[in-house]
């Protein structure tokens, strides 16, 4: 769908994103992940024309158009949603329809996000949380192809968390691309389609969910008492990163993981938790040491 | 282009800063007119004094035009200040805020939301002139009556009270272009600071600076009064002289729509090739 290249970006003598080369296909919810200060909201802003690249091409559906052009399928929430406070939600989204002339009622938008109650509220007197939901309705105002949300989790709680995902799961099966950037790198695992990491504005890794599913995985198996001979045996046939006196850290398949526990187990080696670490996870990690 | 005019006089007018304005320029009519109500025979007694002497002053002197005339002449540094109260927060408001981003991730072209910015500049500056000088004009005509006009502008000049509304009015639109021009120094300095305090006092302290090298007289200084912002903007008054220097008037509106032309491609320029970070 979105074949970005070659895309630079300089503030002064800081190179903020360097020569990334990347595709979004359609159809997918793509993870963008990265460190603080990777460099992701500084991508999402060059997407969403709000910073000017120093270089790069950027192709929509084969078509090479410039980057501002994007914002015509696109729907942004970037970082902290700012709206007008000295107006209520419906009357930002009101706005913010006007300004897109785009008629209609922005009833069914509240609803979705769960803002259908907050009558003439004023903005100011709105949630984090509350805010982050209007910002995903306003994001969806001209019925985008492309959505990119930057941090949406952010300020949620449990109840408002799930229900965005519920959103994001429903948008994309109604055939929207989705761009997220999170820290929830678990959650992101498990719900995206794609993933790309960025550190220090270089692309370090881009992978599909299959490829993530059939890459070996950290585990980790913590026991509780310390590890005689004859139990670490039991470790032989897998590859070992790590000993320690009362857990072993292993490399393995993620099909492996439930046979090879069952196997300590029948030797009464009984793991009191077990942990994993996808690539993902672990590249991550590493970057933000 | 009329939807994104729209919004903004939505957000114009659903703002608290702008009834301000009007409240206090109103507020300051209500002060003028009742402090003249007290003092104003005795001020024009004094200031008429020497004139007594050489004429005799029939009729009613101290009347609404005058008062008008008045008002307007002693406000010439409040009213730009609360002007781009309003007009820098048009532009930098959208920074202090952070719906700049809301509002350039939208597809529409920075020069369009530009022109429709600077279009509410101008209605706000054309809006806020007609309410002062209704203000200034329509509660001292109550109170303190019609009549000619005697101004001391320039000497004194004696006009006949059937020229005051053309008079009135030009000098209405002639401090509606100054005003635009003043607030066209706001919107560049609110795009360049992206912060309403600054951009004021940037453009207060240039006004200030200007009336203050207008102030000097020494022979090398009166060339520059020419190139002054303030020296033309208080050529509003020229139309309150018996007979009016057309040439120097029109060429000081030019002089005030060039300094908006001026400073709104700056603003232009800068504000397409910001980068929102």
């Amino acid at each position: 769908m979105i074949e970005v290249s070659n895309l630079t970006l300089t503030y002064g003598v800081a190179t903020i994103l360097s020569d990334l080369n990347f595709t979004i296909p359609k159809g997918c919810i793509m993870g963008l992940i990265g460190p603080n200060g990777a460099g992701k909201s500084s991508l999402i802003k060059v997407l969403a024309g709000l910073v000017f690249p120093d270089n790069g091409d950027i192709q929509l559906k084969g078509e090479c158009i410039e980057f501002r052009d994007l914002r015509r399928i696109t729907g942004y929430m970037i970082d902290s949603p700012s709206f007008y406070n000295q107006l209520s939600g419906p009357q930002n989204l009101k706005l913010i329809q006007q300004i897109n002339s785009k008629a209609g009622s922005t009833e069914s938008l509240l609803e979705l996000v769960g803002l259908s109650d907050v009558g003439s509220k004023k903005v100011k007197n709105y949630s984090t949380g509350m805010k982050q939901r209007l910002a995903i309705a306003a994001a969806l105002i001209r019925t985008p192809e492309l959505l990119i949300l930057d941090e949406p989790f952010n300020g949620l709680d449990p109840g408002g968390y799930k229900d965005l995902w519920d959103i994001i799961t429903k948008l994309n099966k109604e055939g929207v691309t989705l761009i997220i950037s999170s820290h929830l790198l678990a959650d992101l695992e498990s719900h995206a389609t794609d993933f790309m990491l960025i550190n220090n504005g270089v692309l370090t890794m881009t992978l599909s969910k299959s490829e993530l599913d059939a890459t070996e995985r950290l585990i980790s198996f913590y026991f509780d008492s310390v590890l005689n001979p004859e139990q670490r045996q039991q470790f032989d046939e897998v590859s070992v990163k790590e000993w320690g006196e009362q857990h072993v850290v292993v490399l393995m398949k993620p099909e492996s993981i439930a046979v090879f526990t069952k196997q300590l187990v029948d030797k009464d080696l009984v793991p009191i938790n077990i942990k994993t670490q996808t690539i993902l996870q672990q590249t991550y990690f590493k970057m933000s040491r | 282009m009329k939807a994104l005019v729209k919004t903004e006089f939505f957000k114009l007018f659903t703002s608290l800063r702008t009834y301000l304005t009007f409240a206090i320029a109103i507020v300051l009519m209500v002060i003028i007119n009742f402090g003249l109500y007290i003092e104003g025979e005795s001020i024009l007694a004094f200031l008429l004094q020497p004139l007594k002497e050489y004429f005799l002053v029939q009729g009613n002197i101290l009347n609404g035009y005058l008062i008008a005339y008045f008002s307007l002449n002693t406000l010439w540094v409040h009213i730009p200040v609360l002007i781009i109260i309003v007009t820098a927060y048009i532009y930098s408001g959208e920074f202090e805020n952070g719906t700049i981003k809301l509002l350039l991730s939208q597809p529409i072209s920075r020069g369009r939301i530009m022109w429709a910015k600077f279009m509410t500049m101008v209605s706000y500056n054309l809006l806020f002139m007609v309410v002062l000088a209704l203000f200034a004009l329509i509660p001292a005509v109550m109170i303190f009556g019609r009549g000619d006009i005697m101004v001391l502008n320039n000497g004194v000049q004696f006009l006949l009270e059937s020229s005051f509304f053309w008079r009135y009015g030009l000098a209405v639109l002639f401090a509606m272009i100054a005003m635009t021009a003043f607030s066209s120094l706001s919107m560049y300095a609110a795009l360049y600071f992206k912060d309403t305090l600054t951009a004021i006092l940037v453009s207060f302290g240039v006004l200030i600076l200007h009336t203050l090298f207008q102030s000097f007289t020494f022979e090398v200084t009166s060339t520059w009064q020419n190139l002054l912002f303030s020296y033309h903007m208080s050529n509003w008054q020229l139309l309150f002289m018996t007979e009016v220097p057309w040439r120097q008037f029109g060429l000081s509106a030019l002089f005030l729509t060039g300094f908006t032309a001026i400073f709104t491609v700056l603003s232009y320029n800068r504000f397409k090739r910001m980068n929102i970070a």
